[in-house]
């Protein structure tokens, strides 16, 4: 994974957490209201309560809610992880990127919705 | 004398004293006969029978004129007529009558008699008519004695039969109205008595000393010789002197008995009417009783019983008069000093009313001037509530117009509560818009940055698009903020219109009281100024009748002190009066009055 370059990347906000997203991984966003009561919400894997704005549907048909985003088209490094982060959320964080000065963790969507689905359920 | 019981046999009892003294006197003739040997010898039987007629025939006449003085105590007594007041009444005329006519009825039967038997003893013995003259002569000595003998035993029995049938059913008043005491012959009786007490006897030692002398002479002359006739004067002096003295103190003893018995029928009744007195002097006031008795006697006994009756009359009323002085004296006693009492208090509270009345005219005259001022403050106040029910009123319509205007004010704030409500959903719509605009871009850019350096451009173009709706929504949020605001401000503005409406509702009706209070106010006031108007009137009349009510005040007080005065002396009077009435209440209570009153 040293030295991964990726472009078109959606920089979401759940609550007052930053989370990214590989544009790929993504099919099409939605309005919250077309998946009412099916979609997790990226809030709970902070520990939140759920709540979305908009609603990414993957390829596979899963599906995550974020507050905010937006798409950043510019071409990123990716920062590897150590190797203790390796199986954190499910093995679905990629490594960070830098934008916006910032950095965001890079999570694929399937393995992430996963990841909050278990996590929800432990919760539950 | 035994008194019957009863009226009945009254009547025998009462005239059996004339049987009693016709046989007394003839055998005291009889006797006096045989003494001067007035028939001769061998006439003597002959004499007997015709005395013994006489007698019977003097004796049945005397009875039956007796019976028929006394028809109605017979008829009484034997029960053939009723014992009624009337009868009795009658029953005691003929009783007290009875003693007078048994004496004449008596005196009568000695006459008759007497003529009988000097009539018809000459003629039957062939004598001298001599003897007949002293048979007459006899009977004028012994008759009246012998009936006024009679007339004294009978009147006692009278009077005894009186009493009786009075008790039978006869107050001692009614025998006086039936016996009137109108008789006065006291004098005349007593006369009579005297003439006869002294005459009859005197005429009967007359004729038997005359006969006696002529006997004597007689025989002296008769005799032959101075011894012979001293023989008869020695006989004469000597023979029959006891017989002559026992006849003669006969007839003095008769003449004492009856003199007793006109004594006794004289002094009891004045006996009893002293004993009476007496005792009425002691204080003893018994029912009169009759005291019966005869002339002028009777009518001192008449007298004294009606004097007795109206004095136990007059006591009584005296007792009671008494009494009801005494009572009444001791109540006007009390009520004196208690209207003294009460008009000392009258004269105090007379003084005090008189300065109050005085001090009330000065109010009154203060009143009057106060009642002229209200009358004045009532008309401002009239004037005053006119004012304030025309400001009612302008107030009431200008409260009408509001409540129309805020009316009028809700009705707009609501149109414009529905106007915001629709440019709201026209807001929403327009976000709905902006939102998949939004999301358009949004997919478009994603699918511009997945087509790489190729869809650069195209992710551009959608980044711009997706500002613009991002700038729509912000700007239909801005919107929604305003119309939130407008609603809130529309809904406060409607609850401030209700408020002001209802506010302007309870000022109407406020209003509407106030209208009508000052109404009732405008009323009362000019009810007040008329009132005011009268009390001023009525009070200026007051001030003149406190003023005369002060002045009489003043007379009425000096009348009360002038009254009080009066009753002080009324007071001592009323004590006089009935120190008075307790003197005549001891006095009449000094006599006894047993009985029924009157």
């Amino acid at each position: 994974m040293q030295g991964l370059r990726v472009s078109g990347i959606l920089l979401c906000h759940a609550g007052a957490h930053r989370i990214a997203f590989p544009a790929v991984d993504v099919a099409v966003i939605d309005a919250p209201g077309l998946h009412a009561g099916r979609s997790r919400s990226a809030r709970q894997a902070f520990g939140e309560p759920a709540g979305a704005s908009r609603v990414l549907l993957a390829p596979s048909g899963e599906t995550v809610g974020v507050d905010t985003l937006e798409i950043d088209a510019e071409l990123h490094r990716v920062l590897p992880l150590p190797p203790v982060l390796e199986r954190v959320a499910g093995g679905s964080l990629l490594g960070f990127i830098s934008a916006r000065g910032v950095l965001w963790p890079l999570v694929r969507l399937v393995e992430f919705e996963r990841y909050v689905a278990g996590a929800s359920r432990e919760a539950a | 004398m035994s008194n019957p019981s009863k009226i009945q046999g009254l009547a025998r009892w009462l005239t059996r004293p004339s049987w009693l003294g016709g046989v007394l006197g003839v055998v005291l003739a009889l006797s006096y006969g045989q003494f001067e040997d007035i028939p001769r010898e061998g006439a003597w039987r002959i004499f007997v029978v015709l005395v013994a007629v006489a007698l019977a025939l003097g004796l049945g006449v005397t009875s039956i004129l007796e019976r028929r003085a006394l028809r109605v105590l017979w008829a009484v007594g034997q029960g053939r007529m009723p014992s009624t007041a009337e009868n009795l009444r009658q029953a005691l005329k003929e009783a007290r009558a009875i003693p007078e006519r048994c004496f004449w009825f008596t005196l009568l039967g000695w006459f008759g008699g007497a003529l009988l038997v000097a009539v018809a003893f000459p003629l039957l013995v062939d004598g001298p008519w001599l003897g007949s003259l002293r048979i007459i002569q006899v009977a004028i000595a012994l008759g009246p004695l012998n009936a006024l003998l009679v007339y004294l035993l009978v009147v006692r029995r009278s009077r005894a039969a009186a009493d009786r049938i009075a008790n039978a059913g006869l107050s001692a008043l009614e025998v006086i109205e039936a016996v009137p005491p109108v008789r006065q012959n006291l004098r005349r009786r007593l006369l009579t008595f005297t003439a006869i007490a002294v005459l009859c006897p005197s005429i009967f030692i007359l004729d038997v000393s005359i006969a006696r002398a002529v006997r004597v002479m007689d025989e002296i002359l008769e005799a032959q010789g101075r011894e012979a006739q001293e023989a008869v004067v020695a006989r004469a002096s000597s023979e029959q002197n006891l017989s002559l003295g026992l006849l003669s103190g006969f007839v003095i003893l008769l003449v004492l008995g009856t003199a007793y018995a006109a004594g006794v029928a004289l002094s009891e009744p004045l006996r009893a009417i002293t004993e009476d007195a007496t005792r009425i002097a002691k204080g003893d006031l018994r029912p009169p009783w009759v005291i019966l008795a005869e002339d002028e006697v009777w009518a001192a006994a008449a007298a004294f019983v009606q004097m007795q009756a109206q004095l136990g009359q007059a006591l009584a009323q005296m007792r009671r008069a008494g009494e009801q002085i005494s009572t009444t004296t001791e109540q006007l006693v009390a009520t004196s000093t208690e209207q003294e009492s009460g008009a000392d208090e009258q004269s105090s509270s007379l003084n005090e009313t008189s300065a109050t009345t005085e001090e009330l005219a000065r109010s009154a005259q203060q009143i009057a001037g106060n009642a002229e001022s209200v009358a004045g403050i009532a008309e401002r106040t009239f004037a005053a509530a006119q004012g304030g029910q025309r400001n009612a009123a302008a107030f009431l319509t200008a409260m009408q117009r509001m409540k129309q205007d805020n009316q009028s004010i809700a009705d707009a704030v609501v149109r414009l509560n529905k106007r915001v409500q629709q440019i709201g959903k026209v807001v929403e719509f327009i976000n709905e818009i902006a939102d998949k605009s939004d999301l358009l871009a949004l997919n478009a850019e994603l699918e511009g940055t997945k087509a790489g350096e190729v869809g650069r451009g195209f992710s551009l173009v959608a980044a711009e698009m997706r500002r613009l709706a991002e700038n729509v929504i912000r700007s239909t949020r801005t919107i929604e903020q305003l119309i939130e605001e407008i609603r809130d401000a529309t809904h406060a503005a409607v609850m401030a219109t209700e408020a002001g409406l209802k506010t302007t509702e309870a000022g109407t009706l406020l209003a509407a009281q106030v209208d009508e209070s000052l109404s009732l106010i405008l009323e009362l006031a000019r009810q007040t100024s008329h009132a005011v108007r009268s009390i001023s009137l009525a009070t200026q009349q007051q001030q003149t009748g406190t003023d005369q009510l002060a002045a009489a005040m003043g007379d009425i007080l000096r009348v009360t002190e002038q009254n009080a005065a009066a009753t002080k002396q009324m007071v001592a009077a009323n004590s006089d009066l009935s120190t008075l009435a307790r003197d005549l209440k001891l006095v009449v209570e000094h006599f006894q009055l047993v009985g029924k009153e009157g």
